[in-house]
């Protein structure tokens, strides 16, 4: 295949599955249908890709899967594939309970962390000394504050700062 | 009916009726996807039931950049990699099919000649990299980039597997009469 048919070629299958992702392979439509018309390999090509589309038809239900899941049921059943609906409230079920479970060792894990951090830095501080805890203290949201304003600024000069 | 961001949203707020919903609507287009890719209604089956699983577990992850489907496709094709892998390291090669072979009964062989139709037979003759591209691209409309980030490879490999899947099949369509 020369370069010419391979540039066509592409330019046929981004043509029949038109996508913003494909790259611009620098030849125009109308230069796609002069090479087709002298080309009995790159005709046969763009036969094919009709050929697939009837051939291989795609429904509403699968192409536009947003919204309608009614009508890729109607397809999978009139291929003898019916979806197992009790399995899936099981699966369901299942995983909102794991969900709620993940949920809740978040919280208890956090909650742990937090503690153990404040156990064992926080009050041991105070009790040593309480200046030494407010300098800490202070330390630490200086840090916070340092950090935080650019971030903050730019947000706001970017204008998305709520 | 409502939209699925706004459904997605307030299943990520644990709303048991959005979440039904949601998966109500996507299922058989995850279903679908999976039977045509494996071309085994049961192993597809499972895969979809544990991509629900997952997605479940990890919907705050997804963000609606794309179609919900499209994303619940994606956690599918990766679970149906692990399982794959899994199933070659436990158990020698031949064995996998072997084992299959066993398990399948009549009944069950015959619901899957039933669900296998002419067009199904003709993608048997991609393997199944380029069947995975052809599947997502022809009937789920996925972008380059969502196949190359769904089958992890690069958009170039995804236009190649796609070109030679258009060149497989018009060659199986010859060799049956069919153009």
């Amino acid at each position: 295949m020369n370069e010419d048919c391979r540039k066509v070629q592409e330019a046929l299958l981004d043509l029949a599955y038109a996508d913003p992702d494909a790259p611009n392979g620098g030849i125009s439509a109308a230069g796609v249908a002069e090479h087709v018309k002298d080309c009995p390999e790159c005709r046969d090509y763009a036969d094919t890709l009709l050929a697939i589309a009837s051939l291989l038809p795609t429904s509403q239900g699968e192409v536009s899967s947003s919204g309608d899941g009614h009508q890729a049921a109607t397809d999978l059943a009139t291929e003898g594939i019916y979806p197992d609906w009790a399995r899936l409230d099981e699966t369901i079920e299942r995983g909102v309970r794991m969900r709620v479970a993940r949920e809740r060792r978040d919280i208890a894990l956090f909650a742990l962390t937090a503690t153990g951090i404040l156990t064992a830095v926080w009050v041991p501080l105070l009790a040593w000394s309480p200046r030494a805890f407010l300098g800490v203290q202070a330390v630490g949201f200086l840090g916070i504050a340092l950090f935080y304003l650019p971030i903050h600024v730019l947000r706001e000069r970017k204008g998305d700062a709520s | 009916m409502p939209d699925e961001t706004s459904l997605v949203r307030r299943a990520q707020q644990n709303d048991r009726n959005a979440l039904e919903e949601l998966f109500r609507i996507n299922y058989p287009v995850l279903l679908g996807a999976l039977v045509r890719i494996t071309s085994d209604p049961r192993a597809a089956e499972d895969i979809a039931q544990e991509t629900v699983l997952r997605a479940i577990v990890n919907l705050e992850r997804y963000e609606p950049r794309a179609k919900f489907s499209t994303w619940l496709i994606t956690i599918a094709l990766n679970t149906r990699k692990n399982k794959l892998r899994t199933a070659w390291r436990e158990v020698p090669s031949e064995e996998v099919f072997e084992t299959n072979a066993e398990v399948e009964s009549a009944e069950e062989r015959a619901l899957r000649h039933l669900a296998m139709d002419e067009a199904a037979s003709l993608l048997d003759a991609l393997g199944p990299e380029k069947r995975q591209v052809f599947v997502l691209k022809h009937y789920y409309g996925f972008k380059y980039q969502e196949i190359a980030d769904a089958v992890g490879c690069p958009i170039g490999t995804v236009r190649s597997r796609l070109h030679d899947s258009v060149g497989i099949l018009r060659r199986e369509m010859a060799r049956r009469g069919m153009t």
